[in-house]
């Protein structure tokens, strides 16, 4: 167990130039950064990038850090990282494996999904659970990903995550609750894929669409 | 359509803080309360927690590798942490330098073009002013008022383009409209004093003499020096020619081509280019670094 005081020492030390000490910070919250990067990029290789950046990022700028959490300090910098990366990906757009409507915009149907060659039994897996749920997030706008995905991914409480991505906790809240809204309405699509809450709030506005 | 999208934002809002423990106790009872009176709201709170619990549950990644800085990459990450923001801030001071320079040299010459319009006479104004006086003035006035114009400090010189004129005012203009309007050539200021002379020597019925209608002497006819370039006219204010004479003309030319001095700028143009080029430098070396990171 990590306590408190030995991360307060670490950090110190850390400022102090100890490239140990800064090796043994990262080596304790980089899971998390690493999920929360990927959860908002949506793409492994992008997301180890993004952490491997906002490390050397946060090296850099150690000198800066004026208390407070470090975890929420880690994960402010990873998420600008993932915002830079983002802006990369615009300038510079690859082709998408998802289908795309003429707009430009992702298809939130679940076709692309689907393999047509496997049972439903596979399609109940997790990891298609999972696909699902990344599919609909990636589909979110950046402000409403990042603050779901700090929330509910990385867990990090309203504060917290006000201060991560500077802006207030009101807003905060808001767009929370507008992201869950969204996801709801986009996971809609994925019925079979999704545990029983899911299918029988579909089912139920399909019965009454009738 | 989802079901929720009938609930308010707000409720979704108060639903979305009470399953993450985030209302206060006065939010949290008032949501209960309404929980127990409203099976809708039950349900769109079912459906948020059904949410978060599917994305809590997301398995965690492993690291594809660990992110930890050996001492090399540590070493460089330290060596250009100061040269963005150096450059950054150097290349913010020389734009605004040279935004300070343009605008104060912008800012001057507008002030010291104001300055030497104010100081500048209007020699128009004055001129129709000395004329009207010396119409109404006695003999001795006249000729001090022509002393006066006539001295070199007082003197104005207005080259214009030179056109053969019939006379000033609304009298001499017109025959010259009539003359070319039918395609003739302008007469000539011998023809334009004979024509004057006809018009005076015509009995106008009803009309005074014209010794009767101007209080000036006979002797106010003589030509007085010129006020405006190459115009010569007599004391009435009547021209009796329009050519320069050469002496003149030398005059002006001579004014033409003396050199002008040249304004010095308030900045020298090297100072400007300097910092235009420093800017532009270290603006590409900061987009370069930046574009590095």
């Amino acid at each position: 167990m990590i306590s408190i005081m030995d991360e307060n020492e670490l950090i110190k030390r850390a400022v102090g130039g100890d490239l140990d000490a800064f090796n043994q910070l990262v080596l304790r919250h980089q899971e998390v950064a690493y999920n929360v990067a990927c959860r908002i990029l949506a793409d492994e290789h992008a997301a180890a990038d993004a952490t491997q950046e906002a490390v050397i990022s946060m090296y850099r700028k150690l000198e800066s850090y004026r208390g407070g959490s470090f975890r929420s300090w880690f994960l402010r910098i990873v998420t600008n990282a993932c915002y830079d990366e983002l802006r990369r990906q615009r300038r510079r757009p690859t082709v998408p494996i998802e289908p795309e409507t003429d707009e430009g915009e992702l298809v939130e149907s679940p076709e692309w999904l689907e393999d047509k060659s496997a049972g439903p039994e596979e399609l109940l897996g997790a990891a298609e659970v999972e696909k699902a749920i990344q599919h609909c997030l990636s589909g979110l706008e950046e402000k409403f990903r990042v603050v779901l995905t700090l929330v509910d991914v990385s867990g990090e409480d309203y504060e917290s995550v006000s201060r991560i991505i500077g802006t207030p906790i009101g807003t905060v809240k808001s767009r929370l609750a507008r992201a869950r809204l969204k996801m709801q309405q986009c996971l809609r699509g994925f019925r079979e894929l999704l545990p029983a809450q899911f299918r029988q709030d579909t089912e139920e506005c399909d019965e009454s669409a009738r | 359509m989802n079901r929720h999208a009938e609930i308010p934002d707000k409720d979704l809002t108060l639903l979305s803080g009470y399953i993450d423990g985030a209302l206060s106790a006065k939010d949290r009872a008032k949501v209960e309360k309404r929980l127990q009176q409203s099976s809708r709201l039950k349900d769109a709170l079912d459906d948020l927690t059904a949410l978060k619990n599917a994305m809590r549950s997301l398995p965690m990644k492993p690291v594809p590798y660990q992110f930890t800085l050996t001492r090399s990459e540590a070493q460089n990450a330290r060596r250009g942490r100061f040269l963005l923001p150096a450059f950054g801030w150097a290349s913010m001071v020389s734009m605004i330098l040279l935004a300070v320079v343009f605008s104060s040299e912008l800012i001057f010459s507008q002030r010291s073009g104001l300055k030497m319009a104010a100081e500048a006479p209007a020699p128009q104004m004055a001129y129709s002013l000395d004329t009207e006086s010396a119409e109404v003035a006695p003999k001795g006035e006249i000729e001090e008022a022509s002393e006066a114009e006539s001295s070199p400090e007082n003197q104005q010189v207005y080259p214009l383009n030179w056109v053969p004129s019939g006379g000033m005012g609304g009298g001499g203009g017109e025959p010259i409209l009539i003359r070319e309007a039918a395609g003739m050539e302008p007469e000539s200021p011998a023809e334009s004093d004979e024509s004057m002379n006809f018009e005076e020597s015509m009995p106008a019925e009803g009309l005074p003499d014209q010794a009767e209608m101007t209080s000036v002497p006979k002797e106010a006819e003589d030509a007085v020096e010129p006020l405006i370039f190459g115009v010569r006219e007599d004391q009435l204010g009547q021209v009796i020619d329009s050519k320069p004479t050469d002496e003149e003309m030398t005059a002006v030319t001579a004014v033409r081509e003396a050199p002008q001095p040249e304004e010095e700028p308030l900045i020298p143009t090297w100072v400007k280019l300097t910092l235009i080029g420093l800017t532009a430098i270290f603006g590409i070396i900061w987009l370069y670094l930046k574009s590095r990171r």
